[in-house]
């Protein structure tokens, strides 16, 4: 545990240390400005337009987070052979893989929150200008559940990232293959129901069955996605929560496994 | 018991299709106490060998025993303190959080690590640079830091990767001063390099490489050919071993 703690400390500092890091939230607090600014250009539903713009600008820079970020620090550490300073002491490929994940984590974790609270603000001065277009139901506590639960998917992208650098042997292929899984893991839920939609099939069908199976291996990001429960104020079922989030930690749980698994096989010529 | 001991190691590489081989059948034994110079030219298999004594790499036959403990499946690394060749570090750490995750990774608790941390900076001409980020020193510098890395827990084993490349004729004495430092403690020390100067003034034992095969292990004064210096018995070993070999 003190080894995983140590590669996580020097890959948070490392990391927080890192100009692109502040950029990539300066862009974000950039956005915000502009879902102000784009709000007060709706006269219908501004208030929705807001919370949606919020979560989405959190959600993207936590993407570009780890599509650009997160890949480069793990696959830099693999082809520049920081990683024999690592490894050459008493640290383990699965220290180093889960310490790795740990600190870029916590750096998720950090821009969440940093995210969260000026998306709040921007959504607060949205819902100012806009008073009598408040989503009926808005509460602050879905607004915020909904953030959770979009760190929990950027975390489980995360472990995917982790999975394909580790697997792979070149960064731009581990980032085409975190890319695919996450648009993978947004649309299955779509295509089920598109597919339900046209009648032809029932739920109980086997398409549909083998879909709604895919969709939970690829995984399912969409059922982490509450951006239309908090920008509506819809009410929230919280065992169906509860199962999701569970579902996600066990999820992030198996990859990292696996990676673990593959890494340790790896050699590091 | 030896230091390091290899045993009948082969190793191959796939490039495309076919399997190229790296090291055939190298066998050798280091003692305690000894610093052993590995020579060859470039692509000999040095560092594979390194790389395989720190099971970066997995050989595809043979083995390796360090201390009593087989690489690849005992744990081995208190044991050893390690230099690459191309040292690289985190960019946007400072030199002494370096040593602070080597000394806390290998068990040195906090209080002693900051003496000793502060010490060996001293003795490799860092003390000043300690607190910068390691993205403002310079080659030497950080050929340096590793060495302070490698140092730090004070290990029985010393394996260095060309510790002189790179390194200006005041860094390089610095080095060569503390390998033999090293040696006065009975630390055992490999390393590899292709200054031939510095292996002859440092080393008890060498180890001479070419394609894979090890040439020569022995003592420099009874490499064949030695009469007209270690330079010319080197390359008159390796020009041999490739006229042998293209017939």
């Amino acid at each position: 545990m003190n080894k995983i703690g140590l590669v996580a400390w020097i890959t948070f500092k490392d990391c927080i240390r890192n100009k692109a890091l502040y950029g990539i939230i300066l862009l974000g607090l950039v956005l915000f400005f502009f879902n102000i600014i784009i709000t007060g250009m709706f006269s219908w539903e501004a208030g929705k337009v807001a919370v949606d713009m919020g979560l989405s600008i959190i959600s993207f820079s936590g993407l570009i987070l780890i599509f650009f970020f997160s890949i480069n620090s793990i696959s830099s550490d693999i082809y520049n052979r920081t990683i024999y300073l690592i490894l050459s002491r008493p640290v383990s490929k699965a220290h180093y893989i889960l310490g790795k994940y740990t600190g870029l984590s916590l750096i998720i974790l950090l821009s969440s929150i940093i995210l969260g609270l000026c998306a709040a603000v921007s959504v607060k001065l949205s819902f100012l200008s806009v008073d009598r277009q408040i989503p009926f139901n808005f509460s602050w506590s879905i607004f915020f559940l909904s953030i959770l639960f979009l760190t929990i998917s950027l975390l489980i992208m995360m472990a995917l990232a982790v999975f394909w650098v580790s697997v792979t042997t070149h960064q731009f292929t581990a980032l085409l293959l975190t890319l695919g899984s996450y648009f993978v893991g947004q649309s299955m839920e779509n295509v089920k129901n598109i597919i339900l939609s046209t009648k032809l099939f029932t739920n109980d069908s086997l398409p549909v069955k083998v879909i709604s199976c895919v969709s939970w291996i690829m995984p399912n990001l969409a059922a982490f996605d509450l951006k239309t429960t908090a920008a509506y104020g819809l009410p929230v079922n919280a065992s169906i929560l509860l199962w999701v989030a569970l579902y996600g930690i066990s999820y992030i749980g198996v990859v990292l496994t696996l990676t673990i698994f593959i890494f340790q096989r790896r050699e590091l010529a | 018991m030896a230091a390091i001991c290899f045993n009948n190691i082969s190793k191959t590489f796939k490039t495309g299709f076919k399997r190229t081989s790296i090291l055939s059948g190298l066998s050798f034994e280091i003692k305690q106490g000894e610093v052993f110079g590995f020579l060859g030219p470039n692509g000999a298999g040095k560092s594979t060998s390194i790389k395989l004594l720190l099971n970066f790499i997995r050989p595809d036959y043979g083995s390796i025993i360090i201390s009593g403990f087989k690489v690849g499946t005992d744990k081995f690394r208190h044991l050893t303190g390690y230099l690459p060749e191309t040292p690289c570090f985190y960019e946007n750490l400072t030199g002494m959080e370096h040593l602070s995750f080597a000394g806390k990774s290998s068990g040195i608790n906090k209080v002693l690590l900051n003496k000793k941390s502060l010490d060996i900076l001293e003795k490799l001409n860092l003390e000043k640079a300690g607190n910068n980020l390691v993205r403002t020193y310079s080659k030497g510098m950080k050929q340096r830091l590793g060495l302070a890395m490698a140092l730090i827990h004070d290990p029985e084993i010393y394996i260095l990767d060309e510790p002189m490349s790179g390194l200006d004729p005041m860094g390089r004495r610095l080095i060569t001063s503390i390998i033999l430092n090293l040696r006065e403690k009975g630390k055992t020390v490999f390393f590899s390099s292709h200054i031939l100067n510095d292996i002859e003034r440092t080393c008890d034992q060498i180890g001479i490489l070419n394609k894979g095969k090890l040439l020569y292990c022995g003592p420099v004064e009874n490499m064949p050919e030695n009469n007209s210096g270690m330079e010319d018995a080197f390359v008159s070993l390796i020009e041999k071993d490739d006229m042998i070999t293209n017939e």
